[in-house]
């Protein structure tokens, strides 16, 4: 940061307002937001990957309420008879709806980022990494999360071993179980503001360290509901209903 | 799944994953999904991408991170599309993949588009270099706020939501949110504007 270095008291016409500052703001994010990819072509990445990840059914090819071709599909759309039919004539309208029906599950897609190739993809998820195993690979090499995958499915088809194994990194869903215990022993918002204060953290940090006491069974400077309750000038908010954790793998 | 948009109309059968599935019965009894998912990724997929893209400044993360969030959502849709608010829950989600990503890099690492990108970006009509440099030095003074106050604004000034419902999205208090948003707007204030953060 550059903070100004103008005398006490002084208006700097660098600052804006408090609507200028969050119309700026604003105009920032949405400016970023136009660089977002095409949902398309992640709708694409997206049905390749569930395909990949969906066991074999029972697929069947219509067109005008006749099945053309019936075959199986795993990830990787081996079909049976339609791909047989399919090959054997590849112009024929059983080819043409076999490939429409290929496409629907992802194949044909090239919409990989740059530097990061379908087979190394499909290598990763093959071997069963998961996120929690990458983000322990990115902190191990300082890479970012597509060369981190790129890499790791690159050994893997390289016959490689990778330095983090799958399956072997705990879920990871930062704080929350922390945040559950922390709530769930009767620490109040003012206890955590305490805590804050005492510890010199962020709200949130403060709440995962003294979640972790909790759960690991020591004791916290204050018990639960000590701190004082302020002035009711504003209400405040009872702490957030724990749904399903976020992130779980 | 419709939500593919390659469907031909000679297949008007198509492969179909789980949630089909739900449809006809094998799904949660008590409250069966009204939504099911492909309609809500058709719904929500956008959305989620310019979050993530605002929240990460890199499209190709942004991609990547929901691709990863939404494979984690299909297989217990049942239980998300149940909630009153799944789109909260998908950038709660979304949002814990960017924090916990950049937690164990102990490194930062946006890569913001390029000034090229966001130029092709940008509507002729506000093509305005000026505006452009402006909103660039701005981006980047939001980008090296902490990342959890970073994840405040966002949700407050991009997606308009409400305290409430940002302290929702991370699994904490309104009061807490307002606090991230005091302590990164007061650190906007004292900074000066007009130039770019040192790098760090």
């Amino acid at each position: 940061m550059s903070p100004h270095g103008r005398p006490p008291g002084t208006p700097d016409p660098a600052v804006p307002s408090d609507d200028d500052l969050a119309a700026r703001i604003t105009d920032a994010l949405h400016r970023r937001a136009r660089t977002a990819p095409d949902p398309a072509e992640v709708a694409d990445r997206l049905a390749a990957s569930v395909a990949r990840r969906t066991p074999p059914r029972a697929v069947a090819v219509r067109r005008g309420g006749q099945v053309l071709a019936a075959g199986i599909v795993t990830g990787s759309i081996a079909v049976a008879a339609a791909g047989a039919a399919a090959a054997a004539n590849p112009y024929s309208r059983v080819a043409v709806a076999f490939e429409g029906a290929a496409r629907t599950v992802g194949l044909d897609v090239s919409f990989m980022p740059e530097g990061y190739t379908r087979e190394q993809d499909e290598a990763l998820w093959a071997a069963g990494y998961e996120s929690e195993e990458l983000g322990a690979l990115a902190a191990l090499w300082g890479t970012d999360r597509i060369e981190t995958k790129a890499r790791t499915g690159q050994m893997l088809l390289d016959g490689l071993e990778v330095p983090v194994a799958p399956g072997s990194v705990p879920s990871y869903n930062p704080g929350e179980d922390q945040a559950e215990a922390f709530w769930a022993a009767g620490y109040t918002y003012e206890d955590l503001t305490v805590l804050t204060e005492l510890w010199g953290l962020e709200h949130f940090d403060a709440k995962v360290r003294a979640g972790q006491a909790v759960l690991d069974g020591e004791a916290l400077p204050i018990t639960p509901g000590s701190a004082p309750s302020p002035a009711v000038t504003a209400p405040v908010d009872p702490p957030p209903a724990v749904g399903p954790a976020p992130g779980d793998g | 799944m419709t939500w593919l948009g390659a469907m031909s109309p000679e297949s008007a059968e198509v492969p179909v994953v789980a949630l089909a599935e739900r449809r006809r019965g094998h799904g949660p009894r008590t409250a069966a999904p009204t939504t099911a998912l492909d309609d809500l990724v058709r719904t929500h997929l956008p959305g989620l991408l310019r979050y993530a893209t605002v929240l990460t400044g890199d499209g190709h993360t942004a991609a990547d991170l929901v691709q990863e969030v939404l494979l984690r959502a299909h297989v217990r849709w049942h239980r998300i599309a149940l909630m009153e608010r799944p789109d909260l829950y998908l950038r709660r989600m979304v949002t814990n993949e960017h924090l916990s990503w950049r937690r164990r890099w102990h490194v930062r690492t946006i890569h913001p588009a390029s000034d090229d990108v966001l130029a092709a970006h940008a509507p002729p009509q506000h093509d305005h270099a000026e505006a452009t440099a402006r909103d660039d030095v701005m981006w980047e003074h939001l980008a090296a706020l902490p990342p959890r106050q970073r994840t405040v604004l966002v949700l407050r000034y991009y997606e308009g939501l409400a305290d409430p419902e940002i302290a929702q999205v991370l699994g904490t208090s309104s009061a807490t949110v307002r606090s991230h948003a005091a302590r990164a707007l007061a650190t906007l204030r004292d900074t000066d504007l007009t130039t770019a953060p040192e790098t760090r």
